[in-house]
């Protein structure tokens, strides 16, 4: 991944860690007192206030590996890296709240397969359900293991000793906590992280001379580097593709249409909890630059072009600005990211598991006591393909790319099933599984021939749009009954 | 239309995503209150969720007329 020497760990870093991964140990297992039923288990009972879901929707969007790549974006594109967290999210963030999440918190699903159950059957719940899992088991291994060589690096800790640390840690407090514990605990790593990026940034900012001399560095030295877009031609982030991949298919089909990441907001204790939950996301991912892109402003300042891989850009800070106690409390950062994104992903997807692959195939006939017991055993188990999965990472070069061509592959249709699906009652449940399978072979093929990862989001979603008005013509819709708070013509009052 | 999208400024990419920020705006405030206020606990003010996207969306639009 990267070539850097590791470095020489001061006995105060190893006690903030040490002390991290006891402490959220202990403060995500005490909920497991609040677990009595599948609800508790798997929406908290329904029970979150609007700033902890907030919290935890960024914990869980912020991994560890954005750590490394967003800071060496950043030290070699500058601030355009930060589009990801604006114009590549906020919008589509701002849409979430005050479109889809009333629905979902209103139709009192449990999963983003359970709302497309409910909107067109269970042949789509079932198959939007394998798909999103398959895809979540594999990424749980990923950030393992991305993790555990961040960990060796720099710590000099052994691959294995880091992956199982880390997993045995999150998997105690989810596997005994629930949605409960993961959104708590996100809500103190989310602390941490910010906490520990404005330090950095100031500790930075003084050793450059002040904040005056870092913006006149950048401005005299790297001027490009303050442009929040790149020229049309750019080989790896054009603009018009950063608008219109990142910014109108896939930052939606993210914000809009993610099993972890919207999981929480279904556990709002009401409907505004929910929406206000997304929009304070929003206001904080406003600031998520300060965690990811400023270190690698920084090592640019500060090292100018020394530094031969872009990847090396965090690490040189942490070795060359960080004092003893800052650096332990960034490992922390590191580890709870890490923590955050892997408690999330297991949480929401032994819920598809449970409900929308093993409940659909046994006809919604398992009682709430089977689905907790079932609900704890596939959290467990998830961890455990994670673990196995680790290792096997290390075989493919640049494997988190190559997660994230797949995940382009079935964001553009389950996308379109979502958003036309909430929008207009006339789409039919035949022309939705005709256009989920469809459009997953359309993405597929455009991967095949090796299109652009921005332009098979945006193919299939347009194919999938398509395909559902054009069957919709010829098949029976479901009746109104049926779709009472489920599209947005047939809101009706719940009080 | 490649050569189009090549020659434009970079002042474009920052007009579009001012305009992307806009519309989101006025997504927000053509939802009736009532649907934005339901399920919250009183009535006050700050729980309208059109300001906080108004707040949200004039940073962003400093944000990017800045950069």
């Amino acid at each position: 991944m990267w070539e850097f020497a590791p470095t020489s760990v001061h006995w105060l870093d190893i006690v903030l860690i040490i002390s991290y991964l006891a402490g959220i140990t202990i403060f995500g297992y005490y909920y497991k007192s609040h677990v009595k039923t599948a609800k508790d288990y798997f929406l908290a009972n329904r029970s979150l206030p609007w700033w902890v879901i907030g919290l935890s929707i960024i914990g869980t969007n912020i991994g560890s590996n954005d750590y490394i790549g967003a800071s060496g974006n950043a030290y070699s594109i500058g601030i355009a890296q930060a589009n990801f967290e604006w114009i590549g999210a906020i919008p589509a963030m701002i849409l979430s709240a005050l479109v889809f999440i009333p629905f979902f918190w209103r139709a009192g699903v449990y999963s983003i397969p359970e709302y497309l159950g409910l909107r067109y059957n269970n042949a789509v719940r079932f198959i939007a359900a394998c798909v999103m899992s398959m895809f979540a088991v594999v990424i749980v291994g990923v950030f393992l293991w991305a993790t555990a060589i961040m960990l060796q690096t720099y710590l000099g800790w052994p691959i294995w000793f880091s992956i199982l640390v880390t997993a045995t840690v999150v998997g105690f407090y989810t596997i005994s906590g629930g949605l409960g514990a993961v959104a708590i605990t996100d809500t103190v790593q989310t602390f941490i992280m910010f906490f520990t990026a404005i330090i950095v940034a100031y500790i930075g900012i003084q050793k450059i001379g002040g904040f005056d001399m870092f913006i006149k560095t950048l401005e005299n030295n790297y001027p490009d580097h303050l442009h929040a877009f790149l020229p049309a031609n750019h080989p790896t982030f054009p603009w018009p593709g950063v608008i219109l991949g990142l910014g109108i298919v896939l930052s939606p089909a993210y914000w809009c249409a993610n099993q972890a990441i919207l999981q929480r907001t279904f556990a709002a204790r009401t409907e505004w909890d929910g929406k206000a939950s997304m929009m304070f996301a929003a206001c904080l991912k406003t600031f998520v630059p300060f965690l990811i892109v400023m270190p690698g402003l920084l090592a640019l300042t500060l090292a100018g072009k020394s530094i031969t891989h872009q990847d090396q850009a965090l690490p040189w800070v942490i070795k060359h600005i960080l004092p003893a106690g800052i650096s332990g409390l960034m490992f922390v950062a590191f580890i709870a990211a890490l923590q955050s994104s892997i408690d999330s992903t297991m949480n929401s997807t032994s819920v598809m598991i449970v409900r929308d692959i093993i409940g659909v195939v046994k006809k919604n006939s398992l009682s709430d006591a089977t689905q907790l017991r079932l609900g704890k055993l596939f959290t467990f188990l998830i961890l455990i393909i994670g673990i196995a999965f680790a290792p096997i990472t290390a075989y493919f070069q640049g494997i988190y790319v190559y997660v994230q061509y797949a995940l382009s592959l079935f964001q553009g249709p389950i996308f379109a099933l979502m958003i036309f699906g909430i929008l207009d009652k006339r789409i039919t449940p035949h022309a939705g599984i005709f256009s989920l399978i469809s459009g997953l072979a359309v993405a597929a093929v455009l991967g095949w021939l090796q299109f652009n990862m921005l332009y098979i989001a945006f193919l299939s979603f347009v194919y999938s749009a398509i395909v559902l008005y054009i069957v919709s013509q010829f098949t029976k819709r479901k009746p109104d009954a049926e779709l009472k708070n489920v599209v947005y013509s047939n809101v009706v009052e719940i009080d | 239309m490649a050569e189009i999208l090549y020659s434009l400024p970079l002042w474009n990419a920052k007009i579009v995503a001012m305009i992307i920020f806009a519309c989101m705006l006025v997504v927000a405030w053509l939802l009736p209150y009532d649907f934005i206020i339901k399920g919250a606990p009183d009535r006050k003010r700050w729980r309208d969720l059109r300001l906080w996207a108004t707040l949200l969306t004039i940073v962003q639009l400093v944000i990017y007329y800045i950069f």
